[in-house]
């Protein structure tokens, strides 16, 4: 979908991205990493609005620089609020539709159905100046799917929304994924990103720290052991046991009911922790692994290349 | 606060017919820029009273034409003397008055435009100021540009939408006024007789909305804060001018070199309307003996350097607006 090659783009002396090689499958991908990463930088190349410094960037083949053929195929909901306040949501998405060459005919029924599909038909009537920050949310992505887009490029689209909104935002981006739409996601809030993909892209001072299936960046992460939490009522006497086996490396228990397991093979503990459960005759409430999420893999990628 | 109703992710039926190729993105935000302007109550006002202006001339074109019918009564006296007081025109010993329609036609028209170079002022600064700079403060541009829309063509939109108010204040109500004075004045004769000056309205009123724009643009691109292009704007149109006020005034007679006369947007803009109006030619031809005539209107014109000025003004506004978006567009605080 999005084939970036030895990309790299510059402002004066400050670097957005460098020196960037990564192919962007179809389907959902996560753009994260923190401020000033190269996160819109990426997505100002792939919308054709920045010219790279050096290397290049093609969407579905095609460099996406003053290509209209490629931006037709494109719907953009960038950061911020970059609305004229006194247009309705519908005259906001009409507008840009027109923007993209939609005929009049064909215009009317799409604005009218991305308004419905974001849940705004009851509000597209009204000034944006009224709208809450959710609802501007919802009408930007309206219009980024109005002309019908093959790639979806949103930049941080949760800012702002309600845990509702946000919830319903991610079930429409699912759902549009399920529907053959290609999306390039980019959010601070790594949990959502999580919910929605494991396909990833992380980035860091303008590099490519991690980019693949979220479990396949963490197994390869040889160096760093995974955490397995165990929340009991007696983490201690799990502890005991636990601490002879040879494959676990730490122990940790948090407060009176977690146990914090350290392992380079996550995989065997998993195997033996029933056994020795029921040996000690505990009642387990939750085992998960604790640093599998976005957000443990940010903070040791991060780590790693700061 | 009101939420927005739930999402219908099954609704979602991706359209998949051909977009227009075809660059008319322009006149989009053309349009949409003039509907939003027009959402303003001030703007709306300013392009409403306008037309009293254009009334007020309608009338007096009527009065003229009433004079051609009265020309030696106690009426026509009473008109004479309203033609001398308000146009500075003395016709008094003329008994034809319609072979002089022309000249008082364009002399009425050359005071109106003077009257309404005021409501440009005015209403450029209500509705170019905002054009590029909201979209600057708002990080607008990335939405344009990820459509297919190019930065000459966003610049291009912006531009006529200001040369469209310009226009709605200037050539429109003129324009008006001329046919309906055509209308009452005689028809097909009268059409024949004032042609050129329809031309030349058309002319000095685009010169009109072209100069301002790329002007009100140029300072809009400037700033995110539509507050000092505002300040700017007024600053451009009033300051030479009070400027060159102050040194009449306090240098001696003849002493001032009247420079800033000559950069001046609105001393340029009139020699060049006066110039196109033909008024030295006019009054040579015409042989009217007024004095005060001649002092108001026939001062010395040079419309070549005024033109070069106006030119000038026009390129460089156009590609400080051009470079400041594109620059903003391709930098790290667009995105």
């Amino acid at each position: 979908m999005i084939e970036l090659q030895s990309l790299s783009k510059w402002y004066g002396e400050v670097i957005g991205l460098n020196n960037v090689t990564a192919t962007i499958g179809d389907g959902m991908t996560g753009l994260v990493g923190p401020n000033g990463a190269g996160k819109s930088t990426l997505m100002g190349l792939a919308t054709g609005q920045l010219l790279p410094s050096m290397g290049r960037i093609r969407v579905f083949g095609q460099r996406s620089w003053n290509n209209p053929a490629v931006l037709s195929t494109i719907g953009y909901c960038p950061e911020g609020d970059p609305f004229w306040m006194n247009l309705s949501g519908r005259q906001f998405v009409s507008f840009l539709a027109k923007c993209s060459g939609m005929s009049f005919r064909a215009r009317r029924k799409s604005v009218e159905d991305v308004i419905e599909l974001t849940g705004m038909t009851a509000h597209a009537g009204r000034a944006i100046k009224g709208y809450s920050k959710g609802m501007r949310q919802r009408i930007k992505v309206a219009q980024a799917l109005v002309h019908g887009p093959k790639l979806l490029i949103l930049d941080e689209p949760f800012t702002g929304a309600d845990p509702v909104g946000r919830h319903e935002l991610g079930h429409l981006f699912r759902s549009l994924a399920d529907q053959g739409v290609n999306i390039l996601i980019s959010s601070h809030v790594l949990h959502e990103v999580e919910a929605l993909t494991n396909e990833i892209l992380m980035i860091d001072h303008g590099r490519i720290v991690a980019h693949g299936d979220l479990h396949s960046v963490r197994r390869a992460l040889h160096d760093r052991p995974h955490a397995i939490r165990v929340r009991l009522d007696e983490p201690r006497r799990l502890a005991a046991p636990l601490a002879a086996v040879e494959f676990v490396t730490g122990l940790k228990i948090s407060g009176s009911d977690s146990l914090l397991i350290e392992t380079p093979v996550p995989e065997q503990v998993f195997e033996q922790l029933p056994d020795l459960i029921l040996r000690e005759g505990l009642v387990v409430r939750e085992i998960s692994a604790a640093d599998e999420s976005l957000e443990a893999l940010f903070g040791y990628l991060t780590q790693r290349s700061a | 606060m009101t939420t927005a109703a739930t999402t219908n992710p099954n609704r979602y039926r991706r359209w998949d017919g051909e977009l227009n190729r075809g660059n008319r993105a322009w006149l989009v935000i053309v349009v949409t820029g003039i509907r939003l302007a027009l959402k303003e109550r001030k703007t709306r006002t300013l392009v409403m009273t306008v037309s009293g202006v254009a009334l007020g001339n309608c009338i007096i074109l009527y009065v003229l034409s009433l004079l051609e019918l009265v020309t030696g009564t106690e009426q026509g006296r009473a008109i004479l003397e309203f033609v001398r007081a308000f146009l500075r025109v003395d016709i008094s010993g003329v008994t034809r008055i319609e072979e002089y329609r022309e000249i008082l036609w364009r002399v009425l028209f050359l005071l109106v435009i003077k009257v309404e170079l005021f409501w440009v002022l005015l209403t450029v600064s209500k509705v170019g100021p905002g054009l590029i700079a909201h979209d600057l403060r708002h990080r607008a541009l990335p939405i344009y540009f990820a459509k297919p829309v190019t930065p000459l063509t966003y610049v291009l939109g912006k531009w006529i939408v200001v040369a469209a108010f310009v226009a709605m204040v200037v050539l429109v109500p003129n324009l008006f006024s001329m046919i309906v004075g055509v209308l009452i004045t005689g028809g097909l004769h009268t059409w024949g007789q004032t042609l050129g000056l329809g031309w030349d309205l058309l002319v000095s009123g685009l010169l009109i909305c072209v100069t301002s724009g790329a002007i009100v643009l140029a300072l809009s691109s400037l700033t995110s804060d539509h507050r000092y292009v505002t300040v700017g704007w007024l600053a451009v149109c009033l300051l030479p001018i009070f400027a060159q006020g102050i040194l009449d005034e306090s240098l001696p007679a003849g002493s001032t070199l009247g420079w800033l006369g000559c950069i001046s947007l609105r001393d340029n803009v009139m020699t060049v309307t006066d110039w196109l109006f033909g008024m030295r030619g006019l009054w040579e031809a015409s042989t009217l003996p007024t004095e005060a005539f001649a002092e108001s209107m026939l001062k010395p014109v040079r419309p070549i350097c005024a033109i070069t000025v106006l030119s000038g003004w026009v390129v460089c506004a156009m590609l400080v607006t051009y470079w400041r978006v594109v620059t903003f567009s391709r930098s790290a605080a667009n995105v």
